[in-house]
């Protein structure tokens, strides 16, 4: 059995994919394998960025899914995939890509959206230079060898996509990637999107599943090239169903000069979420947005770190995750923006909001700092509390019933985040999510703040 | 701004200042005594031995002997902290963990050993005495107390001040019953190696409803090169008490480092307030790795204001865990890191009980390749209704090569709890700059009122004579800070 914990060089260099890859990728491949036997899991207690999740919550005893879990036509064409006028489409089913289309338009004007262990044959100093380059110590990009969740990554993925954007070209419609899994085991997807300079576009990477009957793990990466003065948006929805999925997740962009990089996160689904949505700003005047709705209920737990790292000068971040939680949850906003020497002139800000909206939950909020460049301007802020029953009263003053009422409130508490990414179906989809979670809310025990508080504490 | 004094009509006090300021540098308490008369050396290092030792020449109960070597073991077990600063040039084989200055407590200043009186004279302490602007004095050389003073009416209420070995030996009872009750012998290694060596600090117990009016003071005094100081606190307010404790510090400037390590344990019973000053002056080779925690029982109130301008390393967050209703706890902290310093401060609020509140405001500087951190918690547990918090951290950097980090953590498992934070970090703007020179303040003396008024909301917590103090310390930290 080939399962995550024994990985080696045998099971790496075997994989499907990687029989037809070129040495070059076989040999990062087995590099890889070597790094991961040295290292270890993760230790809560000596690793700072596991301190608030147990890494035992991820099965690794699992083994590999490396079969397409059927065709396409058994595929269900639902979700945000199926929904809107994408530019393109890729479906992976557990262990394969099933089904992947561009649109004529798309591909006319030099789209290429791809199989990535193809593309490592077709387009292969593209690949060769970018894949890896943000989470492995490489001359071409600002990764540095991480931990071992993401080792596997670099060592076993697959199924992967590369999708590049030429220099220039404005996609009309996003490119959905669908990742659906229907059979419980380890699964490491992988996604290489290269924007060129000037070019813009969406990616939409939908996370879903069927209620699976045994631990599973997923351990994806996704790497974001962002070439000067592109434009890249990223929405990651975590839609998993049931309560077997551990989802790992590395989703890096590299920002160019004046380019703008957003990122969208959703989560909704799963038994442990760890999503480090990061951003390293190489170019001069580059902007990232990273933004965040999470709403947490029985039993599940989300560990989310956005990261960003401001290496070029003049540019700018601002961070921006909301969450609410119920039931017996627990969710981790774990931010940190790092200012090096030379960046002067960064601008950054990051701010978290929680709702507890019911007693068992627990949110954890550290949003660090870590500056070393004087010349810049950065704040944060944190907030944890209640809906305010003066809300509650107002809105009851005009006749709009308590449910109703609370449901008002959260909408307007996720809004803010949500209207942000104006990417045609994401906010109908997010609000979606919200109204079944808010459906599902025992709003008899709701939590209220009353009475004298102090001013300006209003959470939303 | 409008009624700004210009340096042209600086007042007579403040030009004497600079002079002073002119003639000492930017450390003026960096002077060394001769240790060649103390009475007693502990050899180098630590062992179990050691422990024993100082346990013997205090002539200790048996009870406190094995307290120390079962924290001497947990000492040897624990790990260093792999976090906030590097500590790895520490060498525990290369300190003094005892030495006794003089064999004899003394009762008034004259009967000092006339080096360690002349270094009390310098520092301004017996002088404060006389104008009763302290309610009583401690002073602590190496590793003991040389002198203390109550004030009379005090001790007439029945306050008790007294050094902690003399407490532990006239008050047996009292001290047993709370000592190491707030941080456990294991809290961590530094904690452990206090308890193990500890020696020294101050001992209060405030009667019930007794209030003491005007602040008691502590002053600590590192003279010996390599020295370990592990000075030992304990503050037991009784209901509807209160009591202001002040403490200072500094040290010789040696090229070789010395380590400070202090536990400071606070009981605030109900409705009393407690007040913690401290100045913290230590010269930049001084390690600064302190425990200090409060219990704040039901409508209590702790306060912590915490200046840390000198040391090589402080790591150091003040906490109080509130665990009796409505108890309330604030810190409020102003950290200065010049080049080569790491200010690693912080607080921690555990809130275990209902209607709690707290609050934390920190202010750092960071100047050529100071570092300051802010690191803080803020725990509210599980059964803790209708808590209340915030926190506010602002971070000023003065030169590109300074580092400033904020390390927040909120830990919340309560849904009707509030919890803020918010933190900001910026530099002198040349706009800010520029606007005050056009008004005709030259350059320097627009950036000493910039960072002035930066930590005024803390300055103007500390009585009169400590404003002053802090002032005058940051403002010789910021000669130069134009370049």
């Amino acid at each position: 059995m080939t399962t995550l914990d024994h990985l080696t060089d045998d099971i790496v260099a075997g994989r499907p994919e990687a029989a037809g890859e070129p040495t070059w990728l076989r040999d990062r491949r087995l590099e890889a394998a070597k790094r991961f036997i040295d290292q270890e899991w993760p230790n809560s207690r000596l690793d700072e960025y596991w301190r608030s999740t147990n890494f035992k919550r991820f099965k690794t005893d699992v083994e590999l899914v490396t079969e397409a879990g059927g065709t396409a036509d058994d595929l269900p064409r639902d979700g945000l995939t199926a929904n809107t006028e994408h530019a393109a489409i890729v479906r992976i089913w557990d262990g394969g890509i099933v089904d992947l289309r561009v649109g004529t338009d798309a591909a006319a004007s030099g789209l290429v959206v791809a199989d990535l262990a193809e593309a490592a044959v077709t387009h292969e100093e593209l690949v060769k230079r970018h894949l890896g380059s943000l989470t492995t110590t490489n001359a071409e990009g600002t990764g540095r060898d991480e931990d071992r969740t993401i080792t596997a990554n670099d060592a076993a993925w697959g199924p992967g996509v590369l999708v590049h954007i030429p220099a220039e070209v404005e996609l009309a419609g996003p490119v959905g990637i669908r990742i659906h899994v229907t059979t419980p085991g380890a699964h490491l997807p992988r996604v290489l999107v290269v924007a060129e300079h000037h070019a813009r576009g969406a990616i939409y990477v939908e996370h879903t599943s069927t209620e699976l009957a045994a631990p599973t793990t997923v351990d994806e990466v996704v790497e974001v090239i962002l070439g000067d003065s592109a434009h890249v948006d990223v929405v990651s929805l975590q839609e998993w169903q049931g309560d077997q999925v551990g989802h790992l997740s590395l989703q890096k962009a590299a920002v160019g000069d004046n380019a703008t990089f957003r990122h969208l996160a959703v989560n909704i689904g799963g038994r442990t979420v760890r999503l480090r949505p990061e951003a390293d700003m190489v170019g001069q005047g580059g902007m990232a947005r990273p933004l965040g709705v999470y709403f947490a209920d029985e039993g599940q737990h989300f560990d989310l770190q956005p990261y960003i790292r401001h290496i070029a000068p003049r540019a700018t971040s601002d961070v921006l995750y909301k969450g609410a939680l119920q039931g017996k949850s627990r969710t981790i906003f774990r931010g940190n923006i790092l200012v090096e020497e030379g960046a002067v002139g960064t601008d950054t800000n990051e701010t978290n909001r929680t709702l507890l909206l019911s007693g068992d939950a627990r949110a954890d909020s550290t949003p660090f700092l870590e500056i070393f460049c004087a010349d810049i301007t950065a704040g944060h802020g944190s907030a944890t509390g209640q809906i305010d029953e003066d809300y509650l009263f107002y809105l009851a003053a005009r006749g709009i019933p308590r449910e109703e009422a609370v449901r008002l409130i959260v909408y307007g508490f996720f809004a803010e985040v949500i209207d942000e990414m104006d990417l045609p179906g994401v906010r109908e989809r997010a609000l979606e999510h919200i109204e079944r979670e808010i459906e599902a809310a025992d709003l008899d025990a709701l939590a209220v703040r009353t009475g004298h508080h102090a001013p300006g504490a209003e959470v939303a | 701004m409008s009624d700004t004094t210009l340096p042209t009509s600086l007042t007579e006090a403040e030009r004497n200042q600079r002079e002073v300021a002119d003639d000492l540098g930017a450390y003026k308490f960096g002077w060394a005594d001769s240790d060649d008369k103390y009475s007693f050396t502990s050899k180098r290092g630590l062992t179990r031995e050691t422990v024993e030792e100082i346990s013997a020449l205090k002539d200790e109960p048996q009870w406190m002997l094995d307290l120390r070597l079962r924290a001497y073991d947990a000492f040897l077990r624990r790990p260093m902290p792999n976090w906030g600063s590097d500590l790895s040039a520490i060498d525990f084989d290369d300190i003094y963990y005892f030495v006794r200055a003089t064999e004899q407590q003394a009762a008034s200043w004259d009967d000092l050993p006339e080096d360690i009186k002349n270094t009390y004279d310098k520092l301004g302490i017996p002088e404060a005495e006389q104008k009763r602007l302290i309610a009583g004095v401690a002073a602590q050389y190496e590793s003991e107390v040389v002198y203390h003073k109550i004030r009379e009416d005090l001790e007439e209420k029945g306050v008790l001040f007294l050094d902690t070995d003399t407490a532990l030996r006239e008050h047996p009872e009292i001290f047993r019953e709370h000592f190491a009750t707030v941080i456990p012998p294991n809290d961590n290694k530094f904690a452990a190696l206090n308890t193990a060596v500890w020696s020294g600090g101050s001992f209060i117990w405030v009667p019930e409803g007794v209030k003491v009016d005007i602040p008691l003071q502590a002053y600590f005094r590192i003279n010996k090169e390599n020295m370990g100081q592990f000075e030992r606190t304990l503050i037991i307010a009784e209901p509807g008490s209160y009591i202001h404790y002040v403490e200072g510090c500094t040290a010789p400037i040696y090229s070789s480092d010395s380590l400070h390590s202090a536990v400071v344990e606070i009981i605030v019973k109900k409705g009393a307030r407690v007040r913690y000053t401290t100045i913290q002056n230590w010269s930049t080779n001084v390690y600064n790795l302190v425990t200090k925690r409060a219990v704040a029982h039901e409508d209590a109130t702790m306060e912590w204001i915490d200046g840390n301008i000198g040391s090589k390393v402080t790591m150091k967050y003040p906490a109080v865990w509130l665990m009796g209703r409505g108890a309330k706890g604030e810190v409020l902290s102003v950290a200065y890191a010049n080049d080569g310093q790491h200010q690693d401060a912080g607080a921690k609020m555990v809130h275990v009980a209902s209607d709690t509140t707290s609050n934390i405001v920190s202010k750092s500087i960071s100047k050529g390749t100071g570092r300051t951190s802010y690191r803080g918690l803020v725990k509210v547990e599980d059964g803790a209704h209708r808590v209340r918090s915030a926190v506010k951290c602002d971070a000023l950097m003065l030169d590109d090569a300074s580092r400033s980090d904020t390390y927040p953590y909120m830990e919340i498992e309560e849904n009707d709890a509030t919890v803020e934070h918010e933190a900001t970090v910026s530099k002198v703007s040349d706009d800010q700059l520029f606007y005050m020179m056009s008004r005709g303040i030259d350059e320097d003396e627009a950036m000493a009122m910039i960072v002035r008024g930066f930590i005024e909301p803390i300055a103007r917590e500390l009585p009169m004579e400590y404003a002053v103090e802090l002032n005058r310390l940051i403002e010789l930290e910021m000669e130069g800070a134009i370049g």
